[in-house]
């Protein structure tokens, strides 16, 4: 299902775009900005929690990206590699932060509200609760949420990724997604099949 | 097979990673065991919601249009960074140093090693070099009357006249 449904840019082959990297070529910034910067930003805003963190960590990221282009071998893919460095930097952001503070004023901050039809409010609430609960699910479990679901890889990139057993990585996911489950309102839970 | 076997395998099974014959088992497990069917469907139904929520919730995001210039500010802020930068692009020229930092702590502590055992075997040398000449010193009797500045007789070698 999730190997079926691989994204297009991860389909990508961008040899060029590393070469115009590691020349410095101010081009290839834009150019990435253009194929990976938008799925960058979702991703960093979906395990931040907040879309003004989440450019700022997608800037740094780009900054980190230029200055160790040199030490990319391509073992893996650019904007795997790329999702590799931005999840450094928010773990070590909440390291700094010492805190999980959880912005409840989150859903107003990403989204213009809904129209007002019955089938879309449903979706809707469901979208503003589902937010909420991955915002308060611990960090290991929302990476691993994101990283399955968001970003469609499979487990055992994931275990590459975040450098985990294949064990640990689905057990990790059973139990993320348990807990999601659960931090759902009853009525408002679409996982239910 | 037994359940929990099978439900360990579901996240490869949906992956398409499992081996066309362990594919098969789980398959036919799935037709016949309707409590690991309901596990399958739940999860399928759970990566379906999850991925449409995910994409509604962040379709309205994009990237801010002057990022690009920030970047290239922060960069330029950064002539120390980019010194380094510069020395690792040319360090990187030469095979050894284009690899991971591990590798090149590996290779460092190798090298340390290497160098700490030649220096102790040098000293372990030396120290019995040392050791056999005190002992032929001790063996040999060196006395003598010297002569001159530049001449001088061996007592117990008559025969030997040392000159400079």
């Amino acid at each position: 299902m999730v190997a079926d449904k691989k994204p297009p840019w991860e389909l990508m082959n961008d040899p060029d775009i590393i070469v115009a990297l590691k020349q410095g070529k101010v081009s290839a910034i834009d150019e990435i900005i253009r194929i990976y910067g938008d799925r960058l930003l979702r991703s960093a805003c979906l395990l931040s929690g907040n879309q003004t963190d989440a450019q700022d960590l997608v800037q740094d990221t780009l900054v980190q990206v230029m200055q160790s282009i040199q030490s990319f071998r391509g073992e893996s893919l650019l904007y795997t590699w790329m999702h590799g460095i931005l999840l450094n930097l928010i773990r070590r952001r909440l390291r700094q932060q010492s805190r999980l503070e959880y912005n409840n004023d989150l859903p107003d901050q990403m989204e213009a509200p809904p129209p007002m039809e019955t089938e879309r409010l449903d979706l809707e609430k469901a979208s503003s609760a589902m937010r909420k609960a991955l915002q308060a699910l611990s960090p290991p479990h929302r990476e691993i949420i994101v990283l399955r679901y968001f970003e469609a890889m499979k487990i055992e990139e994931i275990a590459r990724h975040l450098r985990i057993s294949m064990g640990t990585a689905k057990s990790r996911l059973h139990y993320a997604t348990q807990c999601l489950r659960n931090l759902m309102p009853e009525n408002l839970n679409l996982f239910r099949s | 097979m037994r359940c929990n076997k099978c439900q360990d395998q579901l996240y490869e099974y949906f992956d398409g990673t499992l081996t066309p014959s362990r594919r098969q088992t789980v398959q036919e497990h799935l037709a016949q065991c309707p409590a690991c069917h309901a596990v399958f469907e739940q999860e399928r139904q759970f990566s379906k919601s999850m991925t449409g929520l995910f994409e509604q919730q962040t379709r309205n995001l994009h990237i801010a249009p002057q990022i690009s210039q920030n970047v290239m500010a922060r960069l330029k802020e950064l002539p120390q960074e980019n010194q380094i930068s510069e020395i690792r692009r040319h360090f990187s020229l030469i095979p050894i140093f284009n690899r991971p930092p591990r590798e090149l702590i590996k290779i460092a502590a190798a090298i340390t090693i290497l160098l700490a055992g030649f220096y102790m075997g040098n000293v372990v040398w030396q120290q019995r070099e040392d050791e056999s000449r005190a002992r032929l010193e001790k063996e040999t009797d060196w006395r003598y009357i010297l002569v001159s500045s530049r001449t001088c007789y061996f007592l117990n070698r008559p025969e030997l006249q040392l000159m400079q």
